[in-house]
């Protein structure tokens, strides 16, 4: 029987070969993320383990919560620390730090230096090379206040030398250039992990960074004989209160931990698309196995006949599937290598730069990708071994074809019943659940995609019936044999198509929700927005700008108004949420807001604060309550309740004055300044104007309302793009289901085909109708996919409805050319197959012997 | 079997028995090369008559049906001649041969006669589907009537027994009023009774609709429904017999040709 087996794996080979590539493509997908993971994190492991290699003990502030993408906040603390540390017996050397974000070099363009998503870290010169991580490249440390050390990377791409000078946009206050003194690494990195450094001379570096007598970390050597955990108590024990000393092998785990929360996060959203193509994938394999099954039917039925039980056949399939899982998995796991060399070259791009590390290949991402690739396999094979199982060997003198079975009962019920519970799961996930809402929601859009999958099969006669029929007009009699031969097996059809639903499915739905949010913030902008010109950071990394934007606005008369918004994270009551910081006495001219209880904004006092009518009734405020704020400064500030409004994406669900907001931030930076014109003053002349202050910092835009509405749908189209992307492996691998479908039913109806072009079919009919077979069953599979899709971006927008996505659209323009791409992609797949049909052997066909 | 009156259609008077339909001069076809080369064809002159039914016997291999295949433009010959009406097969392209299949050719095989998805009627008038003509529904009927199909147009294949399954091939054929009709052991699947059956519509067709017919068989039963049956033998005609007979016909195969 093994034999039987071995031999029938090499007989079917070729048709093995596409699914498994299905296979191949989803585990090397599934290794890839693995080893770019496992690479990132080691990376960011050798990287603070260098920096942190000769600090004993390191002094920082208490932690004061969190921001908003989930990283502990270490407030500042008095520079006098600093003496109060060198004082203390067994310190030997101890050098404080500050290292503020938003410290942009621009490059020899004008523009700001940056890659993508990476911050632009400014920070002082250290000048103990044993608690430092910056490793001088050449040149000499900064000295004074025009000179300053500038990332390898940096210099390199920009092409600066020692004593190029580098226009520098500070944190705060205006730009300054500064005469580059030497280039700095970090470790044996060019940069830190595509973050860009500029570092200054530690006497004058916190006045330039904005921050003149405070310190974010103090880092410490001990003298010799005296021992870590000794110092550690010792610097503790004269610490003033809100600051706290760990050891240095703390701080580098702290460190790596928190990178390693953030690029799981990336290295799970990868995972999910490669899971998705896996999935795909598996509909492949059970596709193929079942038409293999089926083609295989006479002989099945011999080994039958000749005494080979129930449970022979059964383990001969699911073998036949172990082995192709192995080997397509084993092959995928190579390409799996390819793969990580691929994403770490787009994680460059978005400014996380890996440097040297080599690829981190370890047996357990080999081993799991062997695992999941084989078991899916296996798992996918299930359904047609078991009807092997049933051929009876009576079939073996049988003369008949295989028969399409008609549809049953049981699927129409077990359809529906598991489309019931994924909808269901979807449904708590996205609504009910307050925890593991992303699993709930997974699950259900996974039960969802099986469940129609099984439906399919039903709907394939009258709804590829009727998508046939202009194919037929046009096309004639090519035209209606497509369309019949894509409904004559309805089962095989609605498998096919399902694979490409899943991609089309996602791509469809995430076409909705951004187009929702397109639409909604365009609702936001036309409603609220009052200003003329809008001015907010060029890239959306997170850091603000200067507030030397505002006022240097605020100097030009034809500018009537000038009103700064900045943003944070405060936490209270254990919850964290953002705040924005406004100014009371010019945002109603630049914003529209409805007042609901309370004194209007333009009279929020600096210890008040506005909330929205969600919040107040989350949270069961009222007006004149006092709601206690700790910001990321240490301090918690007990804000009255001066205002309800009604709820406004545009201001979120806390404000507070500007002033209060800088007092609480670690550094005062700016996110949104609105500006509106003196009366007379043209819409022109005043961008004109605007443009004159804002061209000395490049890491701002201007922007009227219609720009702005642009540059937001940009940004979600820009989204939109990087999921479709990633989907579309998923969707390759649908492609591959069809070609090899198509191929096999070819195979399968060699003597028809003879036939027909006996009877004059041309070559070119004989190829118009497998093309147009294959076209009907990938619009059947994009039809399917847009109906799940349209439905789960409905569900997910209304999800999203208390995020200000109160506008539901459903982009019916995009999801027609989607239908469009898979009546091309039908054509593309169909090459191969349809010459195969163009040069049947007629006499083969038709000849009996 | 009574003639149908319904059949209106007399013998086209018009077609003098001596005109040939179809003619292979010195017709050649080689298989394979050196060694394993297999002379199918090996110098084959037949003239086949217009409103005639001819049968080619023969024993296996004799090139009975690779002889059929090459008449009817499905395969090519090694060298020779083919003329079909007044066209040399030999000169035209793979396109042309397929027009030419499409427009004067029809075709009954054994078995594997019709396309599965599609009912009776849609296979019977495919020919003509296919190139895009329109089906003369008086002459469809009449066809249908006299294959006693009336009753089974909206059936598929798999729903008729091989009896009926032949006649829709022999109507698929007539519709669409081809100069020639070649089938190969178009009863070689049937039963005695439908076999037969089927070997009378095929006379009566040649009789009364002055269709020709060229059929392939290796059974003396079902030769003696044709006017006329070529024997071939290792590739050569090696006997011509007109009004066969069973007795006849066996004599020449008997003593193996």
């Amino acid at each position: 029987m093994l034999k039987a087996t071995i031999v029938g794996l090499f007989a079917h080979k070729l048709r093995l070969a596409l699914a498994g590539f299905a296979v191949v493509l989803g585990v090397s997908f599934v290794v890839g993320t693995l080893v770019l993971g496992d690479t990132v994190n080691k990376t960011f492991d050798d990287l603070f383990n260098t920096a942190t290699a000769g600090i004993d003990v390191a002094v920082r502030g208490t932690s004061t919560g969190s921001n908003q993408v989930g990283q502990a906040v270490y407030p500042p603390f008095p520079a006098s620390t600093l003496d109060t540390v060198k004082s203390v017996s067994g310190v030997k050397e101890a050098f404080g730090q500050v290292n503020r974000i938003g410290t942009v070099i621009l490059g020899t363009n004008g523009k700001p230096v940056t890659s993508g998503g990476a911050p632009s870290l400014g920070l002082l010169w250290n000048p103990y090379p044993d608690l430092s991580g910056l490793t001088l490249r050449s040149g000499s440390p900064p000295q004074g206040k025009s000179q300053v050390v500038i990332d390898a990377h940096t210099a390199q791409a920009q092409g600066f030398r020692v004593g190029s000078t580098v226009t520098i946009i500070l944190p705060v206050g205006q730009p300054q250039s500064f005469t580059m003194s030497g280039i700095t690494g970090f470790g044996s990195q060019d940069n830190l992990a595509g973050a860009t450094i500029a570092a200054f001379d530690a006497t004058v570096g916190p006045a330039l960074l904005g921050a003149p007598d405070e310190l974010d970390g103090i880092s410490i050597k001990a003298d010799s004989g005296v021992s870590v955990g000794q110092l550690q108590a010792r610097v503790a024990a004269v610490l003033p209160a809100g600051t706290e000393a760990i050891t240095g092998q703390a701080l580098a785990q702290e460190q790596s931990d928190a990178v390693r929360t953030l690029t799981n996060v990336l290295s799970t959203f990868l995972l999910v698309f490669a899971l998705i193509s896996l999935f795909v994938g598996s509909f492949i394999i059970l596709n193929t196995f079942s038409i293999l099954v089926a083609q295989r039917q006479r002989e099945l039925a011999l080994l039958r006949a000749m005494g080979a039980t129930r449970g022979q056949v059964l383990r001969s399939v699911l073998l036949e599937a172990a082995i192709t899982g192995l080997v397509a998995s084993a092959v995928g796991v190579l390409f799996g290598l390819l793969i990580a060399k691929g994403l770490e070259a787009l994680l460059g791009t978005i400014g996380l730069d890996l440097g040297g590390t080599p690829l981190q290949f370890g047996p357990r991402a080999a081993l799991i990708g062997l695992a999941v690739g084989t078991v899916v396999t296996v798992v996918a094979s299930m359904v047609p071994a078991r009807k092997a199982t049933r051929v009876s060997p009576v079939e073996a003198l049988r003369e008949a074809a295989p028969s399409p079975t008609a549809v049953s009962r049981t699927r129409v019920i077990t359809g529906l019943t598991v489309v019931g519970a994924g909808v269901l799961l979807l449904l708590l996930g996205l609504f009910v659940a307050s925890s593991n809402q992303l699993l709930l929601t997974g699950a259900g859009a996974l039960l969802t995609f099986v469940g129609v999958a099984i439906l399919a099969a039903i709907v394939v006669p009258p709804v590829v019936g009727a998508l046939g029929r202009p194919v037929i007009a046009l096309r004639g009699v090519p035209g209606r044999l497509a369309s019949e031969n894509a409904r004559r097996n309805p089962r095989r059809t609605a498998a096919t198509a399902s694979a490409l639903m899943i991609g089309v499915g996602l791509v469809s739905c995430f076409t909705v929700v951004a187009a929702s949010f397109k639409s909604s913030v365009n609702k936001i902008v036309d409603t609220t927005i009052t200003a003329d010109y809008i001015i907010t950071p060029v890239s959306q990394g997170g850091d603000g700008f200067s507030p030397a934007v505002a006022e240097n606005l605020r100097k030009d008369s034809a500018i009537a108004t000038v009103s700064a918004i900045t943003f944070g994270n405060f936490h209270s009551g254990g919850a964290s949420s953002t705040f924005e910081g406004i100014e009371p006495a010019t945002i109603d001219q630049v914003a529209i807001s409805t007042i609901q209880q309370g004194v209007p904004l333009s009279r929020l006092g600096d210890g008040d604060v506005a909330i929205s009518e969600d919040a107040a009734k989350n949270l069961s405020l009222r007006l004149f309550d006092i709601f206690p704020m700790q910001f990321a400064r240490a301090g918690v500030h007990q804000q009255r309740i001066s205002t309800i409004y009604a709820r406004n994406p545009l201001f979120g669900d806390y404000l507070v004055t500007l002033a209060t907001a800088r007092a609480g931030s670690i550094q005062p930076l700016d996110f949104v300044v609105a500006v509106k014109g003196a009366p007379g003053v043209s819409q022109a002349d005043l961008r004109s104007r605007v443009e004159a202050v804002t061209k000395q910092f490049p890491t701002v835009q201007v922007q009227n309302n219609a720009e702005y509405k642009a540059s937001q749908a940009g940004q979600i189209d820009t989204l939109l793009n990087l999921i479709t992307v990633l989907v579309v492996l998923a969707i390759i691998i649908a492609l591959l289901g069809v070609i090899n479908t198509v191929a096999l039913s070819i195979v399968e109806r060699t003597r028809e085909l003879g036939l027909v072009r006996a009877l004059g079919m041309t070559r070119g009919q004989m190829r118009s109708m497998v093309r147009w077979e294959t076209v009907l069953i990938t619009v059947f599979g994009t039809l399917l996919g847009l109906a799940v899709g349209l439905f789960f971006g409905a569900a997910l927008v209304k999800a999203f409805a208390s995020q200000g996505v109160d506008t539901l659209s459903f982009a019916f323009g995009q999801q027609l050319i989607y239908v469009l791409i898979a009546v091309v992609a039908g054509f593309i797949a169909a090459i191969m197959p349809a010459r195969r049909a163009s040069r049947v052997n007629m006499l083969e066909a038709i000849v009996t012997e | 079997m009574t003639l149908d009156p319904l059949t209106a259609a007399p013998p086209d008077p018009a077609a003098p028995a001596a005109v040939p339909a179809i003619t292979a001069e010195d017709a050649v076809k080689v298989y394979g090369r050196g060694d394993t080369e297999v002379r199918a064809l090996d110098g084959v002159s037949v003239a086949m008559m217009r409103g005639r039914f001819t049968a080619i016997m023969g024993p296996s291999g004799s090139g009975k049906s690779t002889l059929l295949h090459c008449l009817a433009g499905l395969d090519t010959l090694t060298s020779g001649r083919i003329i079909l009406g007044d066209v040399d097969l030999s000169t035209l392209r793979e396109k042309q041969l397929t027009l030419l299949r499409r427009e004067q050719v029809g075709f009954i095989f054994q078995a594997y006669n019709l396309v599965p998805t599609l009912s009776a009627a849609d296979n019977i008038t495919l020919p003509l589907d296919i190139a895009g003509k329109s089906v003369d529904r008086q002459w469809f009927d009449n066809v249908v009537e006299v294959l006693e199909l009336r009753s089974r147009l909206s059936h598929r294949p798999t729903e008729l027994s091989g009896g009926q399954q032949q006649r829709v091939a022999a109507a698929r054929a007539l519709v669409s009023r081809p100069a020639i009709i070649f089938a190969d052991e178009p009863s070689g699947n049937l039963d005695s009774r439908a076999g037969g059956e089927l070997l009378a519509f095929l006379q009566r067709a040649v009789r009364e609709f002055g269709q020709t017919i060229v059929m392939v068989t290796h059974d003396a039963n079902a030769a003696v429904f044709a006017d006329r049956v070529v024997f071939l033998g290792d590739g050569r005609v090696v006997n011509d017999m007109d009004s066969p007979t069973v007795e006849r016909i066996l004599t020449v195969v008997k003593p193996g040709a």
